[in-house]
């Protein structure tokens, strides 16, 4: 049986009280009474057709107050727990949402537990149903969602999150580190087990983790990826630096998987894709540029610590370009990423300031980026997205040399 | 008259000559003893680069979250820095053996103030070590969070926080080592209020061409606009 430690002793005796279910949902946005009600009202007449018999429970946040249940439905079941709205991509309160999501599940004997983590309150039954279908009526472990990519939407993930891990594990997931997953129990079991090695971080994406551990992973079409809760604009290096911070760290505990695999394959994709609406509107990159440039001269020093002098010497001779000409190649970009991964490896300064310096280069690549596809149909974008991660593939033996042989020469 | 200046020279030469006869051994004795001790300095200095090497101590260290050391090290190694210091303690003992086999009084002597004086030296070591880390570890974050704020005197910032840091410590490892008295107190009070004017100018005079540029984006609604265009998460 799974540990509880995360939950209050009222909430345990609650878990004890309802003995089993066939799902738990967790509802980590719903942080007032009201938000809850109407979202139960939307999911209670999707549930009878996902789930003919079983249980459901709902976990909601503690802070929220729960409306009344009613006892003529005993097949729903409402559980405070300790859920923060989760900001996209900030792996701690996901995390911990997560986790006790997953104990919940595992102590009432849940099939699939599903968190929806930052589903608009009018899309929750429909994501919830997507999602939950594919474990519960087709034997996946992980159904994760697939977002309608615009131009200029989640850059960290098309830019870096998505090429990385579809390089690194093989497996062509859209949006790896999605707030909204259903998992099944055997991933829930897998995720909720202690590291073999002492020193072996515990955290992690269920992704990388249900991949590594050779499960059934799956996508489902969703709309527009959700807007994310934070300020982008204030949050962006400390963001970046979180995204990456997990990513890199799981690397390492990955290392034996990630280096057999060659090449990526096409994940199993549920649903239809929403079309995309074609926007043609000139970009306004100057800031970015500065910034980048700002980098060059004063992070240096920093750069040099990690990145290969032939990698170095390119991004000096882009900043002495102008905007109209501004270009960052996808084998400068991918071989400036990889040298970070190293140098976070290896420890080269602090890690902080270490991923924390690498935002002038992200935002490099974002004003190169959108400079190339302001003018570009979707379609047309997506095959420019394609080239990228083609890119990250054909150099990750690059990756894989300077992992095993950090001191080899490296011009 | 001439037989007494004589015996005089005599007896002075004879005296200087004894005192200079004894001094030979205890001469011979230190240049032996500080020969022997850079032979066993550099022999153990050997040993133990060989060793730090073997165990990867540079690699160790910047994973226990003391990359910054490196930085003061010699060749970027505490490897060195560590042999290096090891070579220095076992030739300065070889200089002390030599100095007692000299004149043992003034070696105790020596001796006794040198050891009463080696707690504060040490301290004064140890706080110019972690200053001067901790100014660089604190410089290099704030350049790094002033760039990426695209900040224009990010650099100026760094180079104020790490001298503020560097000042802050020489002045209590000065302390510590009981030099300067008063004199230091002061200088330091002048020297720090001194950094704290000029970065408190030099933030001025940099900021308000920030508050123009932020008044400048204020009024054109059409860079707002962009800016909004991109979703980095």
């Amino acid at each position: 049986m799974a540990a509880l430690e995360t939950i209050s002793a009222e909430a345990r005796e609650r878990v004890e009280h309802i003995g089993e279910a066939g799902m738990v949902v967790a509802l980590p946005s719903c942080h007032s009474g009201e938000l809850l009600e109407a979202a139960l009202a939307g999911l209670r007449p999707v549930l009878p057709a996902l789930l003919a018999n079983g249980r459901t429970v709902i976990l909601y946040p503690d802070t929220a107050i729960a409306p009344a249940q009613s006892e003529d439905a005993p097949s729903v079941q409402l559980l405070p727990c300790p859920l923060s709205p989760v900001e996209r991509y900030h792996e701690p309160s996901l995390e911990q949402g997560l986790r006790s999501l997953l104990s919940v599940g595992r102590t009432l004997g849940a099939r699939v537990c599903v968190m929806l983590g930052s589903e608009a309150a009018a899309t929750l039954a429909d994501g919830l149903r997507k999602l939950a279908d594919p474990v519960l009526h087709h034997g996946y472990d992980l159904a994760v969602p697939l977002y309608t990519r615009r131009k200029l939407d989640s850059l960290i993930n098309s830019g870096i999150v998505y090429p990385l891990t579809r390089a690194l594990y093989g497996a062509r997931l859209g949006y790896p580190m999605a707030a909204d997953l259903a998992l099944s129990d055997r991933l829930a079991d897998l995720y909720l087990r202690p590291a073999a090695v002492a020193s072996q971080s515990q955290t992690g994406w269920a992704t990388t983790k249900a991949i590594c551990a050779g499960l059934q992973v799956c996508q489902v079409y969703r709309g527009y990826a959700p807007t994310p809760i934070v300020s982008e604009r204030t949050d962006l290096s400390m963001s970046l630096a979180q995204v990456l911070s997990t990513l890199f760290t799981e690397m390492e505990s990955n290392a034996g998987f990630w280096q057999r695999i060659r090449g990526s394959r096409p994940v199993r994709t549920f649903g239809q894709p929403l079309p995309v609406e074609y926007e043609n509107s000139a970009v306004e990159v100057h800031a970015m540029v500065e910034t980048f440039q700002r980098g060059c001269r004063d992070l240096l020093d920093i750069w040099a610590a990690v990145q290969s002098p032939g990698t170095l010497i390119d991004l000096k001779k882009l900043a002495r370009l102008p905007v109209d000409k501004f270009r960052l190649a996808d084998n400068l970009w991918v071989h400036a990423i990889y040298d970070f991964v190293l140098g976070h490896r290896q420890r080269v300064i602090s890690r902080e300031h270490l991923l924390r310096a690498m935002t002038p280069i992200y935002l490099g690549w974002v004003a190169s980026y959108a400079l190339e596809v302001q003018n570009l149909e979707p379609a047309a974008v997506e095959e420019r997205l394609e080239r990228l991660c083609v890119s990250f593939e054909t150099l990750k033996p690059y990756l894989v040399s300077r992992w095993r042989w950090p001191d080899r020469f490296n011009p | 008259m001439l037989e007494k200046i004589e015996q005089a020279l005599n007896e002075s030469t004879t005296k200087v000559l004894t005192g200079f006869a004894n001094l030979l051994p205890g001469l011979a004795a230190l240049i032996v003893a500080v020969l022997l001790s850079v032979l066993v300095a550099m022999l153990f200095g050997f040993l133990l680069r060989r060793s730090l090497r073997g165990i990867d101590f540079d690699g160790k260290l910047a994973g226990w979250g003391l990359p910054g050391l490196s930085d003061i090290s010699p060749d970027r190694s505490p490897t060195l820095l560590v042999v290096r210091f090891v070579y220095w303690c076992i030739i300065l003992i070889g200089a002390l053996i030599g100095i007692a086999a000299f004149d043992a009084t003034l070696t105790q002597q020596m001796v006794m103030r040198l050891f009463g004086y080696l707690p504060n030296f040490l301290v004064a070591i140890v706080l110019i070590l972690f200053g001067n880390v901790i100014a660089r570890f604190l410089a290099r974050g704030v350049l790094i969070g002033a760039v990426n704020m695209n900040l224009p005197y990010g650099r100026l910032l760094s180079l104020g926080v790490k001298w503020l840091v560097i000042v802050l410590t020489a002045a209590m490892a000065l302390e510590h080592l009981g030099i300067g008295g008063k004199i230091v107190d002061l200088a330091f009070a002048i020297l720090f209020g001194g950094i704290v004017l000029a970065l408190a100018l030099a933030v001025g005079l940099g900021s308000k061409d920030l508050v123009s540029r932020s008044l400048e984006s204020q009024a054109s609604q059409r860079k707002e606009e962009s800016e909004a265009q991109f979703h980095h998460l």
